[in-house]
């Protein structure tokens, strides 16, 4: 019964495509790195940016989870889908910043552009001061909660909602069991909605 | 139905308030909707939330993300291709269509049977720095553990 379930794994990894170029990055195929950067640079920015909540933060762990895939390339093995490799490297890293509070360094935030972008007036249909002030105050609202949770509580939550990965994914990512990750979100989400829920 | 929030099926009520649910469930989730108001109340919250983290958007990429990137690449012990990726890739006024073309393309050329062998990877540790070394090993940690991990689920199943 094992050695099926470990062929079903191998199979599923097979299928998978972008485990397939993965492995021609492994047989020396440059082209095929830039196909799998192209589809999961933004992905992994994006998840990086909530997970720290800093852009430059943001890109500069991003640049190290691509060049962590590029250099254990030589050692890659297909015994998982190659996002839950991906993710489990752009978390760890994540993690680690966040633990050691680099994230806090650059305290200018490049989003701020947003905060004080020019105001704009109602009468040419766009949001007017109030409306977009209240717009910007809820979505500092929804960034402060996020911060506000556990790590593991917030990259749980980061894959569950953005990135649409099932609790087995997630679970194989940060390394748990699927009940451990379904506990993590179901507290996280607790939190989330007692916190936003006069946003109704 | 029995109340998800009873028995601890929370995963119904979040599939279902994300749309994810599968109709049969769903129609049967909504019947006791209709008499469970700590259900009701879960639903819309969870709606709220998820509205909300709809809204939350995320800066652009900065544009010369590839190119730091395919820099850091070449400090890397040297590979034929990847100084070929970064020169194709980052020729300027290069078109992104054309680009796309130009990995297609040479990926079918490395898929023919009858292609010339490729180029052996040298290797170059001269410029090897403390970091890298560091790194490295913190990959090959993380890789194997991962495999590890991978093959216990698999035998788990
Ligand atoms: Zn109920």
């Amino acid at each position: 019964m094992e050695r099926v379930n470990k062929n079903m794994a191998s199979v599923a990894a097979a299928l998978d495509c972008d485990t397939q170029l993965m492995i021609r990055v492994k047989q020396g195929d440059g082209a095929s790195f830039g196909v799998l950067l192209e589809k999961h640079r933004s992905p992994v920015i994006h998840f990086l940016y909530r997970m720290v909540q800093n852009q430059a933060v943001a890109e500069e762990l991003a640049q190290e989870v691509f060049l962590r895939v590029y250099r254990s390339r030589g050692t890659y093995e297909p015994t998982a889908k190659f996002t839950t490799w991906l993710f489990r490297i752009a978390t760890h890293l994540a993690l680690n910043t966040l633990r050691d509070g680099k994230n806090q360094r650059m305290e200018t935030r490049l989003d701020a552009d947003v905060l004080e972008a020019p105001v704009r007036q109602v009468c040419d249909g766009r949001p007017s001061v109030e409306q977009s002030m209240v717009r910007e105050a809820r979505l500092d609202e929804v960034r402060r909660a996020v911060a506000g949770l556990p790590d593991k509580q917030r990259a749980a939550v980061l894959m569950h909602k953005y990135e649409d990965m099932e609790y087995t994914q997630i679970a194989r990512v940060l390394n748990c069991s699927e009940s451990a990750v379904k506990s993590l979100l179901f507290r996280a989400y607790e939190t989330l909605r007692n916190r936003l829920a006069h946003m109704a | 139905m029995m109340c998800p929030i009873e028995i601890g099926e929370q995963s119904e009520l979040l599939a279902y308030s994300g749309r994810k649910l599968e109709l049969s469930r769903a129609v049967a989730l909504e019947r006791h909707l209709e008499s469970c108001s700590a259900c009701r109340e879960f639903v819309e919250g969870q709606r709220t939330v998820w509205q909300a983290l709809d809204a939350w958007q995320t800066p652009p990429v900065a544009g010369d993300f590839d190119g730091r990137l395919f820099r850091r690449m070449e400090q890397e012990p040297a590979e034929w291709w990847n100084r070929w990726l970064r020169s194709a890739l980052l020729r300027p006024g290069l078109p992104l269509a054309a680009a796309a073309c130009l990995v297609v393309a040479v990926g079918l050329i490395l898929e023919r049977p009858d292609a010339p062998p490729e180029p052996q990877p040298t290797s170059q540790v001269q410029n090897l720095q403390p970091e890298q070394v560091e790194n490295a090993f913190d990959d090959m940690k993380m890789l194997s553990d991962f495999t590890r991990a991978a093959r216990t689920d698999a035998g788990e199943l």
